[in-house]
């Protein structure tokens, strides 16, 4: 067991490793730089610039100075926000980010798991019509069009919720919203139909025929088969969630760092590419790795390890 | 003078499809004794499970059962709410199933999933006693080593083991009555006799009485006391093992005989008769005797008529117009004889 962690650990470390390295020479294969203009730099400006970050220096020579700068987390100076670091860039919006991820992660959990399991026991009843409506309905709703309609609708028209910013609590309702629509819709289709499929088999009808209460059949017996399929979709969906999302965040004006996976590649901000994808990998590592001890705990015919190895 | 434990009287179980009703069961009667073993036969699709299961109450939607009524100890269980049954099953009336493979759940330890029954019926037990009886019951049923084996999940165990397993849970509140749906069919041939056995040993230990399902004539000869032979939902014949055995007077016993290998003189070849045909569309089920389509003797009035049971004596009856009075006489098929229902 303790091997196991250990050697998944390694692993981890190594999958960022790798993900590090592919995004760096990408990144640098790119024609232009941090400083490329429309009105060209003088070149001289440009030479000491490029002295000053170490541009100038061969690929391979900048790319150990970055991986230098990784292992001792320092993720180095960005290129547009000159005078911040990558590090204060991701100290500053990560938490916002993080926050309104989280309450995402909770509404998907929450109200995405129960209301496929409500859709699954009133299967082809007004109910489950409804749900499955709304569900399809969330899926194909880009969140784009989500956050505008939100906007336009509820902060606009009505008036109930700020357009934007986080500064009051309601605030977050419309930003969670939008960012968990897909999710949530995927989440309560794929847990009524794994509920359904479960509800089939055979020890259902045995724990029937033994007498359990229904309370037990569906809490205990059904629910905990039916959520492997869940735990496996919601590992990489936290990831996603919990680093932001460019479209969301910059429609209701949230400082997270959503934002800089996009703005960091037009403006060819390495250190900033760098700092979030490395971020966003370690956050996807970590959450499969979390996933598969969930896996463990629910499924007792997944070993860590085979027995005899 | 044997006191009937459940009597089943004409019970009619449908499933309402999209397409249509399907009757799965068309009036199907019988009655069983305390103590007895009765064994249920019949093809795919006879009948047998959905009998089974009206009498557990387990019919899912979108089925349920039309009429009829299901005397156990005296009440009808057909009137009874779920809740209600949900007392009397895994309590008084217990059922293993076909496939013990899929029968348990994968996710809790057999200790969790026995100790979860005895509570649920023993509401005095604590879970000290709960395991040591779950102990017990798995000792019962020839589990070694039944103390460290307890805490093992369902994946654990071979077919046969589960299967054991399945039968120790059923019992472990001492059941009145054990339905036993195909409990060997998905096991080889060699678990399946220490099976048989191990129910054959309990039948005298436990003091309950058992439904034995299944299509296996051989089976059903080995314990059995009474035989139903089932076709398209209803019972063609019933009676003691030595009549439905050494006397069938049902067409559709006789083709079940004849379809089964028969362990012969070595060396002699022998050809299997199979029954022509297949087993008739529950969706529209023939008016008359539903096994007349495939019936050798068929006659006009076996497609027109349904056919009441005839009564051959005190224990064997049978369903065929062939035992009526007016019939001609077909091969060794006894005639004469007075229509009781």
């Amino acid at each position: 067991m303790k091997n196991y962690f250990l050697r998944r650990f390694i692993y981890s470390l190594f999958t960022i490793f790798l993900i590090a390295t592919v995004t760096f020479f990408m990144m640098h294969s790119i024609p232009g730089g941090p400083f490329t203009r429309e009105k060209p730099v003088p070149p001289e400006i440009m030479r000491a610039l490029n002295a000053k970050y170490h541009l100038d220096d061969p690929l391979i020579v900048q790319y150990f100075d970055y991986l230098k700068g990784l292992v001792t987390f320092d993720l180095g100076p960005s290129f547009s926000k000159i005078g911040t670091s990558v590090n204060d860039l991701i100290k500053a919006g990560f938490p916002i980010t993080a926050k309104v991820g989280f309450f995402a992660v909770l509404l998907i959990t929450v109200l995405g798991v129960s209301v496929g399991i409500i859709s699954a026991l009133r299967q082809n009843r007004p109910i489950d019509y409804f749900v499955m409506f709304m569900a399809t309905l969330g899926v194909t709703i880009p969140s784009f069009v989500l956050a505008t309609v939100f906007i336009f609708v509820f902060a606009g028209k009505l008036g109930w919720f700020p357009p934007f910013g986080l500064a009051s609590p309601l605030g977050y309702v419309g930003p969670v919203i939008a960012l968990s629509g897909y999710s949530l819709s995927f989440v309560a289709r794929l847990t009524r139909s794994s509920m359904l499929e479960v509800l089939r088999q055979d020890y259902i009808r045995t724990a029937r025929a033994n007498g359990l209460k229904e309370l037990s059949v569906l809490g205990k017996h059904a629910i905990k088969n039916a959520l492997i399929p869940v735990v496996t979709y919601l590992g990489p969906t936290i990831a996603a969630l919990m680093t932001g999302s460019f479209v969301v965040e910059r429609i209701f004006a949230i400082p997270g760092i959503g934002r800089y996976f996009v703005e960091s590649v037009s403006n060819r901000d390495y250190t900033t590419i760098m700092g979030v994808t490395v971020l966003y990998a370690a956050f996807y590592v970590l959450m499969v790795f979390l996933v598969d001890v969930l896996y463990a705990i629910i499924d007792p015919r997944i070993k860590f390890e085979k027995e005899s190895g | 003078m044997k006191k009937p434990l459940l009597e089943v009287n004409n019970i009619k179980t449908s499933f309402f499809s999209h397409l249509g009703e399907i009757q799965a069961v068309r009036g199907s009667s019988f009655i069983l004794n305390e103590g007895d073993v009765l064994g249920i036969v019949g093809e795919s699709g006879s009948g047998k499970s959905v009998t089974a299961l009206s009498i557990m109450g387990l019919i899912d939607n979108p089925g349920r059962i039309k009429e009829g009524e299901i005397l156990f100890g005296g009440e009808d269980l057909v009137k009874k709410s779920q809740t209600e049954l949900s007392e009397i099953r895994g309590n008084e009336i217990s059922m293993i199933f076909q496939d013990p493979m899929t029968s348990l759940n994968p996710v809790y330890t057999i200790e969790n999933q026995m100790v979860e029954v005895i509570r649920r019926h023993n509401k005095d037990m604590n879970k000290r006693e709960a395991i040591a009886k779950a102990v017990e019951m798995l000792t019962l049923v020839g589990i070694p080593e039944p103390e460290k084996r307890i805490k093992s999940y369902p994946h654990e165990f071979s077919g046969g083991m589960r299967q054991r397993v399945m039968i120790a849970t059923a019992l472990s509140c001492g059941p009145r009555l054990l339905i036993a749906d195909e409990p060997t069919t998905a096991l080889d041939v060699t678990i399946q006799a220490q099976i048989l056995d191990l129910m054959n040993d309990l039948k005298q230990r436990v003091n309950a009485s058992i439904i034995l399902i299944t299509h296996d004539l051989g089976v059903i000869a080995e314990i059995c006391d009474q035989i139903i032979v089932m076709y398209g939902g209803t019972v063609m014949e019933k009676g003691t093992a030595k009549d439905i055995f050494y006397s069938p007077q049902n067409p559709y016993t006789v083709g079940l005989y004849q379809s089964v290998p028969k362990a012969g003189k070595t060396g002699e070849k022998q050809r299997l008769i199979p029954i022509e045909g297949s087993p008739p569309d529950l969706m529209h089920p023939p008016k008359g005797c539903p096994f007349s389509p495939r019936c050798p003797h068929a006659m006009k009035v076996c497609l027109e008529k349904p056919v009441p049971m005839f009564k051959l004596s005190e224990t064997h009856s049978s369903a065929c117009w062939l035992l009526h009075k007016d019939a001609p006489a077909v091969g060794k098929y006894t005639k004469g004889v007075e229509s009781v229902g």
